[in-house]
């Protein structure tokens, strides 16, 4: 090899992947085994570069997320629960407990429908998929709090199936829960067309 | 492959910790944001070009970590360092492809390239002005593979590209970073 190396052989002499020519040359050529030091040089002095700090704490954004999607594990969990039970009861019914006639038939269809929204609107969020999104401090926090409400409601409906509570109240807790999930889902759309994905 | 550990690390973090990460443990989680968020960031601040672009990226870092350390199969730190610095590498990538930074290749020719410098320049002086100056593939690939210690078969899987790519950025990077180091020494 008469010609100097390229950058790009020196690289791979540097790299420990350099061809025997490169290498013999190297070995020989004054020039070329500067410009070899010279790249060591240089990685090593990347290497050395100052580390840079984030400079704003981002953990407040992250644990909201982290913690929502928890809460959307365990909504989902209870959820399918509370709804087995709900469809149980409605199916079953309770004498004494359910009232009979029209008026059943239609706390029956409205608890029915209102399950039924719950439903569509899990599945809507799951669509949106909203832990791949970057959220402002101020929406992570609304998030929360709406994700906060429903885990209560779902608590509340749990204890409202386990001691057997009116259907007014049932009706009134997965009334509160889809307009959460309602409000829940609106955030996340807003925030999907606001940053156009 | 060389991976710089942040030395804080090892120190913060145990396996306990990481096996409580896993179970979605948010202390266990903050505590390995706190170990890595200096790291993560100084990777993505180097790749970007904005410190607005590297904050997101820390922040899609840890929420892909969160979202999936409880399907991380490696143990200890070591292998919790590598896997967050893969994903912060990839989302960094994925945001200069997003953004459509200036590919500005076509702006500097490479100059003559057995042209020589004197090596002892006082290189730390401007690096990071010229490292901020290459265009943004070439500052990714030569980071990537000087510093954090990928291959170049690992890069261009990250990049969706050829290793031949791969090298021959990190060839045009170092001939523009000669060039303009022994620019700001004549």
């Amino acid at each position: 090899m008469t010609q100097h190396c390229t950058i790009e052989e020196l690289l791979a002499v540097r790299d420990g992947e350099g061809a025997g020519t490169a290498l013999r040359h190297g070995d020989q050529c004054l020039a070329c085994r500067a410009e070899l030091d010279r790249l060591h040089q240089v990685a090593a002095a990347l290497r050395a570069l100052p580390v840079q700090r984030p400079p704003r704490d981002r953990w407040p954004e992250v644990r909201a997320v982290a913690a929502g999607a928890r809460r959307r594990r365990w909504i989902a969990t209870g959820w399918v629960l509370l709804a087995a039970a709900a469809a149980l009861a409605v199916v079953v019914g309770v004498r004494g407990w359910w009232p009979s006639g029209g008026q059943m038939a239609g706390q029956r269809a409205n608890l029915d429908s209102l399950v039924s929204a719950s439903q569509q609107l899990e599945e809507a969020l799951r669509t949106l998929d909203p832990t791949s999104r970057v959220l402002s401090g101020r929406a992570a926090s609304t998030i929360a709090e709406l994700e906060d409400g429903i885990a209560l409601v779902d608590a509340q409906l749990g204890e409202a199936q386990r001691t057997g509570a009116s259907r007014d109240d049932l009706l009134r807790l997965w009334q509160q829960r889809v307009q959460l999930m309602n409000q829940l889902v609106n955030v996340h759309v807003t925030r999907a067309a606001y940053v156009g994905l | 492959m060389l991976l710089a550990m942040p030395t804080m690390t090892l120190a913060a973090l145990d396996d306990l910790a990481i096996q409580r990460a896993r179970a979605g443990d948010l202390d266990a989680l903050e505590r390995i944001y706190r170990a890595y968020e200096g790291t993560v960031y100084n990777l993505a601040r180097r790749i970007c070009r904005t410190a607005e672009d590297a904050e997101d990226v820390l922040q899609e870092t840890f929420f892909e970590v969160c979202r999936s350390i409880a399907g991380f199969r490696g143990s200890g730190p070591g292998n919790l360092t590598a896997w967050i610095k893969r994903v912060a590498s990839s989302k960094a990538l994925m945001k200069i492809r997003r953004e459509k930074y200036r590919e500005t290749d076509e702006l500097f020719e490479d100059g003559d390239a057995v042209a020589r410098r004197d090596p002892d320049v006082a290189l730390t002086m401007d690096l990071e002005q010229a490292l901020a100056r290459l265009p943004d593939r070439s500052r990714a690939v030569v980071w990537m593979h000087d510093v954090e210690g990928y291959t170049h078969e690992d890069i261009a899987e990250m990049m969706g590209m050829t290793v031949s790519f791969s090298k021959s950025q990190l060839a045009r990077a170092h001939a523009r970073l000669r060039t303009w180091l022994g620019e700001e020494h004549q």
